[in-house]
């Protein structure tokens, strides 16, 4: 029972957290990233499982988890408004090569990361290559480069 | 849909979303601030201390299930053995880890114990450190009797 309870308490408590911090927040993985996913990993556990490290625990533990994602997206398929407040909406960046620059200050992406994605993931080398950038629910960017329709 | 491109922004909830961002940003701050400051236990806002009796009590007024506390008691002592009862009610809600010295002996009585602890003088307070973690949340309270001389009162509140 407590087990059960800490454990909706942190999904809850990560849930708020993450979309408070923002789409970005730990969408790449910089090597920061990475250390600062593994400490807040390590922090999760730790207030979990508390000092119960029966194998019990950690079944119950994983069934609570996995079940709560479930039913959020049974949840996130019936009432659409939750679903938009879960995961956001995307958001354009660039309009037809013009660069959306309030919409990039609010979500604190600068023009060096959506070339960065327009190099990673359409190999262009020029802002001017860019019809789309959007920042995609999930934070990562995506590009649709001029003359593709 | 937005120009040649199919999409729903919803930008309505998007303008919505940010204002709540902000405000959680916000609480964000206060939170780590109102920590630092000892909110949430181990800083400056969560010490306090009770006197009675010649004898004092330092302690933290705000801490945390689970995480160390400390209980620090100065007694002056009345003659070569030193008698501190304490409530069940307390006891029943911590784990002790260490009580520094430790006891000579510990008596059972109906809703408290009493420590009993031999002094070689009599002219100067003694210490006591009573280390411990919050089994339970919430609301305590606990009492130290010295003796008949005087109790020594203190509540607590254990976060989660």
């Amino acid at each position: 029972m407590d087990s059960i309870l800490r454990g909706l308490t942190v999904y809850a408590f990560l849930l708020v957290i993450f979309r408070i911090a923002g789409k970005r927040t730990l969408s790449q993985t910089t090597t920061f990233d990475l250390v600062l996913l593994l400490i807040i990993s390590e922090t999760t556990q730790q207030a979990m499982v508390h000092s119960d490290h029966s194998i019990t625990n950690g079944f119950l533990l994983i069934t609570t988890l996995v079940g709560a994602t479930l039913l959020l997206s049974v949840l996130k398929q019936r009432f659409p408004k939750l679903d938009l407040w879960l995961e956001g909406a995307p958001l354009i960046l660039i309009d037809k090569g013009r660069l959306l620059k309030d919409r990039m200050e609010k979500n604190h992406v600068d023009v060096a990361e959506i070339l960065s994605a327009a190099r990673m993931t359409q190999g262009l080398r020029r802002l001017d290559q860019i019809d789309y950038a959007i920042l995609e629910t999930n934070g990562e960017i995506s590009i649709i480069p001029k003359g593709e329709r | 849909m937005a120009g040649e491109i199919e999409i729903n922004e919803e930008l309505e909830h998007q303008r919505r979303a940010g204002r709540v961002r902000i405000v959680g940003r916000l609480l964000m701050a206060i939170l780590v601030l109102a920590a630092l400051f000892g909110t949430f236990g181990g800083g400056a806002l969560s010490k306090a201390r009770v006197e009675a009796a010649g004898a004092q009590l330092d302690y933290e007024r705000i801490s945390r299930f689970n995480s160390p506390s400390k209980l620090k008691l100065r007694i002056p002592p009345s003659s070569s053995e030193l008698n501190l009862s304490l409530s069940s009610e307390f006891l029943e809600r911590i784990d002790i880890e260490r009580i520094d010295p430790e006891p000579k002996e510990i008596e059972l009585s109906p809703g408290k114990q009493i420590w009993r602890f031999p002094v070689s003088e009599t002219n100067g307070p003694v210490e006591i450190t009573v280390q411990y973690r919050p089994d339970a949340f919430g609301n305590t309270r606990g009492e130290f009797d010295i003796e008949g001389r005087g109790k020594l009162q203190f509540s607590q509140f254990y976060f989660p």
